[in-house]
């Protein structure tokens, strides 16, 4: 797996974790206050 | 079908598009999860809600709701990512969730046993709680990653001694084969070369230095020798 691909999937991860943990702390301010 | 099985890069985007999704999902469980459980530690770790008996903490709005639907939405969404892991060639990092929700919810356990919302002493329940899940989350991660490195190095050794077995039957083939015929080691899957010997095979001085070798060493006859060297000029020109 070249660098390129190996920064690729790096910033693939980030971006989901990030999004994840936003995404889920919306979902729970709104269905549980 | 000169591409064969070779999956379209429209498939290969939706599958990255899948994989980013389906993470992203997977984490906002695991994210709602923890702070649920927060939810019900801050009321004494237990609550209830429904039913027909007479309920002495209710719990919070939503919270049952919350708690199942992470944890089956995350399950499917868990195997979602790792189905999507394989078709886009991606580092399969989805192992990492079990240490990340067991380590989070295990901090949750000795956050809330350490420091008790009451504002009393310490909540000897909570801490085992918290220690367990803290080995339960911490010892894979422990364990794995020299592992992981292990694997790593010992696919490095293991390419390095095929090179160095694939150059050693290549020498052992050249030196059982005649002069003229001259193995060479080759990737697999490389295309033959095309054309006359002497074009692709540059090595006709050593096959003259190991006749020669083989004369010196009384293996040949002086005519011998004359023949096969002729045989070999005459096959390499």
């Amino acid at each position: 797996m070249s660098t390129n691909q190996k920064v690729k999937f790096a910033v693939m991860y980030l971006v989901s974790i990030a999004a994840g943990i936003i995404i889920g702390i919306r979902i729970f301010d709104a269905v549980a206050f | 079908m000169s591409r064969g099985n070779r999956p379209s890069p429209i498939s290969v985007t939706i599958w990255h598009i899948v994989l980013v999704v389906s993470f992203a999902g997977v984490i906002a469980s695991m994210t709602i999860l923890y702070r649920s459980m927060r939810s019900v530690l801050a009321i004494g770790g237990s609550c209830a809600s429904g039913g027909p008996y007479q309920i002495a903490v209710p719990c919070p709005d939503g919270i049952g709701e919350l708690l199942n639907g992470s944890i089956w939405v995350g399950v499917i969404l868990l195997f979602l990512a790792l189905f999507a892991t394989g078709k886009t060639g991606a580092p399969n990092v989805v192992w990492l969730l079990w240490p990340g929700l067991f380590i989070s919810l295990g901090y949750n356990f000795l956050d809330f046993g350490l420091h008790p919302p009451d504002g009393g002493g310490t909540q000897s329940g909570f801490i085992s709680c918290g220690v367990i899940f803290m080995i339960m989350g911490g010892g894979p991660l422990l364990f794995t990653i020299p592992l992981m490195r292990q694997g790593r190095n010992g696919r490095r050794r293991g390419s390095e001694v095929a090179e160095r077995a694939l150059m050693a039957s290549t020498r052992l083939r050249n030196a059982m084969t005649p002069p003229n015929v001259v193995v060479t080691a080759m990737p697999f899957g490389a295309e033959m070369p095309r054309g006359p010997v002497s074009e692709r095979t540059p090595s006709v001085v050593a096959d003259l230095e190991r006749l020669a070798a083989m004369y010196r060493s009384g293996a040949l006859t002086s005519a011998e020798f004359e023949s096969a060297k002729q045989q070999l000029l005459t096959g390499a020109s």
